[in-house]
């Protein structure tokens, strides 16, 4: 089964030089580890939060808006995709994800072919 | 339908359904279609002849054929067909396997689930209790019960659960996410003491989920089980089985609660203490020591004032300390320093309290030091102050029955 593991925290916490090489490093060392295990399909970090646009639909009509989807506390800063037995072994992949201070991983199963 | 095939039907659900629903469940990898191919049988068996009925030996394998027959047809999506039992009845030896049950309890209780809805799941699936009830001791309505264990059913065939044994590096999470469960589901029954006949059913069916997870896994091989979660659900069972041993003695003729050493001890349920004492020695043998061991430990500890006519304190107080060396919880602390008073006096649990830092602790903490300062105070002969920690907790507790006993205790000094 797939599983996106999509990761939340505050952007804020990167600010920093040394933390920004830090978890570049830990990331590193994790994808070698899910590659090792066959279980890595793609992922990737994402630019910061104000960089996004956001195409809406309202009444069947479209429009754009500058920034992120909603202001939240802690943003989408990047996910995972990875190919599991089951949702034990997803969570136990979920928790070995870096993260700079607080944040939060979003474990979800994807819709099978 | 008779009369008799509507008896027979319903002792075998009685006996079988928990059986059949986890059979069904690891069968299909869904709690939602076990469900629903288990009613189509009971369906399709409501329609049998008598002379049909009588030709079944075994209804819980007949049953179960019907329903794997049922759920293959949903999951074909195909028409339903007609079951004939004489066909049914010549399948292969196929029966729900009694080991089926611990991973129905694993599924029902995974951490991805909130605490509440896995005690609800584990309630209706394993305990095969209805869901009226369960919604009266979770206090809500019986459709967002209903809705709750259907959103749950459906996020667990989603996400990828399956209705198998773990692999060995997850069996710690998962078996620890069942106790937990089981031990919520007895605290909210334990903690409401007047809670009266629907309360006290809903801790006999916390008491027998542990006996039958402590069977189930008393059946794994050995490599297969690991032998510190297993020592613990022994724990976390003795522990309630000794909880309800005292189940009658904890209010008076008044419904007023009754603390543990006061409670009239020829009444407390002598099989219930001598099989916890039991298992306790079997979870001793393993070797891994835990918490629920030993909080079971300090429930025996009380248990045997019974037989020695006083509370072996000094026991007692081991246990605390051992326990407090794993977990710093508050609860424990004040246990610990309860019993301090009763070995080392009053002076040295009057140091110990005055220790702990209560700043920012919550109701039920604050709670229990006023109780603890109250004790302390009697044991020092400081009339005032223990009048005040009582004054505190009777404003702090919410309980009917306990708040009678302190007010009781409060008009008495």
């Amino acid at each position: 089964m797939q599983y996106l593991l999509a990761i939340y925290e505050d952007e804020a916490a990167y600010q920093t030089e040394s933390a920004w090489t830090a978890i570049i490093a830990a990331h590193t060392a994790l994808v070698g580890d899910m590659q090792a295990a066959g279980v890595m399909r793609g992922g990737a970090g994402l630019q910061p939060s104000a960089s996004a646009t956001c195409v809406r639909t309202r009444a069947g009509k479209t429009s754009l808006h500058d920034g992120p989807f909603a202001e939240v506390k802690e943003q989408l800063g990047g996910f995972y995709l990875i190919e599991v037995d089951d949702l034990d072994a997803a969570i136990a992949w979920a928790k070995r994800i870096p993260l700079a201070a607080d944040g939060v991983v979003e474990v979800r199963a994807t819709i099978p072919d | 339908m008779s009369d008799a095939l509507h008896a027979r039907l319903n002792a075998c659900l009685r006996a079988s359904r928990a059986k059949l629903i986890a059979s069904l469940s690891k069968h299909f990898g869904s709690l939602q279609t076990a469900e629903d191919a288990l009613s189509a049988a009971l369906e399709a068996a409501l329609k049998l002849s008598s002379a049909q009925a009588d030709s079944i030996h075994d209804f819980a394998a007949w049953l179960y054929a019907s329903a794997r027959n049922a759920g293959i047809d949903q999951q074909r999506k195909l028409a339903r067909v007609e079951f004939k039992s004489e066909q049914l009845n010549e399948l292969p030896a196929d029966s729900p396997d009694e080991d089926d049950r611990l991973h129905l309890m694993l599924m029902c209780a995974h951490p991805a689930l909130s605490t509440d809805t896995q005690a609800m799941l584990m309630l209706r699936y394993c305990a095969n209790v209805e869901i009226e009830m369960i919604a009266r001791w979770f206090f809500q309505a019986p459709d967002a019960v209903q809705r709750r264990l259907h959103r749950a059913k459906a996020k667990l065939a989603q996400s990828g659960v399956r209705c198998e044994l773990p692999a060995p590096e997850h069996w710690q999470m998962r078996v620890q996410s069942v106790l937990s469960c089981l031990e919520i589901l007895y605290d909210q029954s334990y903690s409401n003491v007047a809670g009266g006949a629907e309360v006290d059913a809903c801790a006999r069916e916390a008491e027998q989920l542990s006996l039958q997870l402590v069977d189930a896994l008393s059946r794994l091989p050995q490599p297969r089980r690991d032998d510190s979660m297993y020592a613990e659900a022994i724990g976390l069972c003795a522990m309630l089985v000794l909880g309800e041993s005292r189940r009658a003695t904890r209010l008076d003729a008044n419904r007023e609660m009754v603390p543990l050493h006061l409670q009239p001890c020829a009444h407390w349920d002598q099989m219930r203490i001598d099989l916890a004492a039991h298992m306790l020695l079997r979870a001793a043998k393993l070797q891994q020591a835990g918490p629920y061991q030993l909080r079971a430990l300090i429930f025996a500890h009380h248990a045997r004032r019974k037989a020695l006519g006083h509370t072996p304190w000094i026991d007692i107080f081991d246990c605390f300390a051992r326990l407090l060396s794993l977990d710093e919880h508050p609860q424990i602390r004040f246990g610990w320093t309860l019993a301090a008073l009763h070995v080392q006096g009053a002076a040295f649990a009057r140091h110990a309290l005055d220790a702990i830092d209560c700043s920012e602790f919550a109701d039920a903490h604050r709670l229990s030091y006023c109780l603890v300062d109250a004790e302390i105070a009697a044991g020092e002969g400081d009339v005032s102050r223990q009048r005040a920690a009582l004054a505190k907790a009777v404003a702090l507790q919410s309980n009917i029955a306990e708040q009678k006993y302190l007010q009781r205790r409060l008009a008495g000094i």
